[in-house]
């Protein structure tokens, strides 16, 4: 009951997280990006040298 | 709008402000969006090591540390005198004021403005190399050698003693009571004195004295720098000395303590935690069996140690998406070269969150100087001054913590991206790992204006 009684704090301080949100949107993914840059990479490693 | 609000520290105003507060938070993390591309495009190398500086004037080191540690330890002797033997009331008394107002906030915008102040003003330094002198001089220089400062301590004992004062601030209810305060100040004295006779000195001023590492930590903002070996002043880059700090373990955790603990007290002041203290104080009185007082006490300690835990929390997520771009290097490491951008960040914590209690219970030491024991004396004819709370208007205030907290985020930012364009030779990855301390800035500036927010709607 208390978590609800005060959930309209947390709302009003939520309004202030929005630039926290966007930004760990754009981190997120920026990782999965460099996951895949680097997933991609390895792969293309492995193919040259198993032509080689 | 015009909202009636209680300042934090029980002070009350009244904002006028044209737009809501959110508003500026929002502003604020565009602000640091914007310096973060303005570094990556215009700061592709390191610009602020070697430190660059210049030298200003002549500065006579040792005559400054004979005066200067001469009135630190008078002060000391004064403040702690007049707890034991003033009134037991805390605001007629000098050494509350003195203590949490004088000492504690003045001395970090003293730092900042001046550079490192407190040392030589440093009481138990000051006594410390009274006694070594003359030891060395009755024993013609045959003293013995301190012993060598374990590596493994670094900034822990530091770490410790902020923690211990930021409990005895938030915390204690007693911590107003002058005695107590005088008997702690002289136990803090003994332990510093302790510890200066077993590592030396300077080892342990820059390791083990919390307060000295604490100023000193914000002195490495200043442009001013004093050089001992030339006896001569400097002038250098603002934020440049941060760069010379040597990071030893437990300095990631003082850090933590010193912005964990300024950010608790701005929030213990919030409409949140007013709310939710009296719940958890019910779960200490009523389930465990404490009493009142130290129920409140215990919800408070638990508000202290998670808000610590918070900031390091937050810290930790952005060391480990900075590894995504350098997996080698272990996360402890990364986490200490990249300590010193958090620095700023204190310091714009301390000025935005003690500003207004400088400005207002700043003014009281007109008053407490003059009649320091709270017994009615008026040595300097100022004890009737008052506080003028119209010396800054609540609005000034606000705009004051809103500006130390971006400008302290921006320099944050400036310290870390100069660390990544050193240490990673590929400038796109040195801008893209700092992509996670953006992450972090935007964080604790948000944090930091929603807490200076919610204290005004207290």
């Amino acid at each position: 009951m208390t978590v609800i009684a005060h959930a309209g704090h947390w709302i009003e301080g939520g309004i202030f997280a929005a630039p926290v949100i966007i930004v760990a949107g754009a981190l997120a993914v920026s990782s999965v990006r460099e996951k895949r840059r680097r997933r991609r990479e390895a792969g293309h490693s492995d193919e040259g040298g198993r032509r080689s | 709008m015009n909202i009636v609000i209680p300042f934090a520290h029980g002070i009350v105003g009244k904002r006028d402000i044209p737009i809501p507060d959110y508003v500026f938070g929002w502003a604020a993390g565009v602000v640091l969006i914007l310096s973060f591309v303005g570094l990556a495009v215009l700061w592709p190398k390191p610009i602020l090591q070697p430190e660059p500086a210049k030298r200003l004037c002549f500065f006579p080191s040792l005559l400054v540390d004979i005066v200067c540690g001469v009135i630190g330890v008078a002060l000391f002797v004064i403040v702690v005198y007049a707890g034991f033997a003033g009134v037991q009331v805390g605001t007629a008394n000098l050494e509350p004021t003195f203590v949490y107002v004088t000492f504690w906030v003045g001395l970090a915008f003293a730092s900042l403005l001046f550079g490192n102040v407190f040392g030589p003003f440093n009481p138990w330094r000051a006594i410390a190399r009274a006694v070594a002198w003359v030891g060395k001089t009755v024993s013609r220089g045959a003293l013995p050698e301190p012993i060598a400062y374990p590596r493994w301590l670094g900034r822990w004992p530091a770490a410790v003693g902020i923690l211990c004062f930021a409990w005895l601030e938030l915390v204690y209810s007693n911590k107003d009571d002058p005695s107590t305060l005088s008997v702690l100040a002289l136990a803090y004295a003994a332990i510093q004195l302790v510890g200066m006779s077993i590592y030396g000195i300077d080892t342990w001023t820059e390791r083990g004295d919390a307060f000295a590492v604490y100023f000193g930590l914000f002195a490495r903002v200043s442009v001013f720098e004093r050089r001992d070996d030339e006896d001569a002043l400097y002038i250098r880059a603002p934020l440049s000395a941060l760069f010379k700090l040597d990071i030893v373990p437990g300095t990631v955790a003082l850090l933590c303590v010193m912005i964990g603990s300024t950010s608790f007290d701005g929030f213990s002041n919030g409409v949140l935690w007013n709310d939710l203290a009296p719940d958890l104080q019910k779960f200490f009185v009523n389930d465990l069996g404490a009493s009142l007082n130290t129920g409140l006490e215990l919800a408070f300690t638990v508000g202290l140690l998670f808000m610590i835990a918070f900031v390091f929390g937050v810290y930790r997520i952005g060391v480990a998406g900075m590894r995504l771009y350098d997996p080698e290097k272990p996360w402890l490491v990364l986490a200490r070269r990249f300590v010193i951008s958090l620095v700023p960040i204190s310091l714009a914590y301390v000025i935005a969150h003690y500003f207004s209690l400088l400005a207002y219970q700043g003014q009281a030491m007109a008053s407490l100087a003059s009649d320091p024991l709270g017994t009615g004396s008026d040595l300097f004819g100022t004890a009737s001054v008052g506080i003028n709370y119209g010396v800054v208007s609540a609005s000034g205030i606000w705009y004051v913590q809103v500006a130390a907290l971006v400008i302290g985020h921006v320099a944050g930012l400036m310290v870390a991206h100069e660390r990544a364009v050193s240490d990673y030779p590929d400038s796109r990855i040195a801008v893209r790992s700092q992509l996670w301390m953006l992450g972090v800035m935007v964080v604790f500036t948000s944090l930091g204006l929603w807490i200076l927010s919610a204290a005004g709607q207290a």
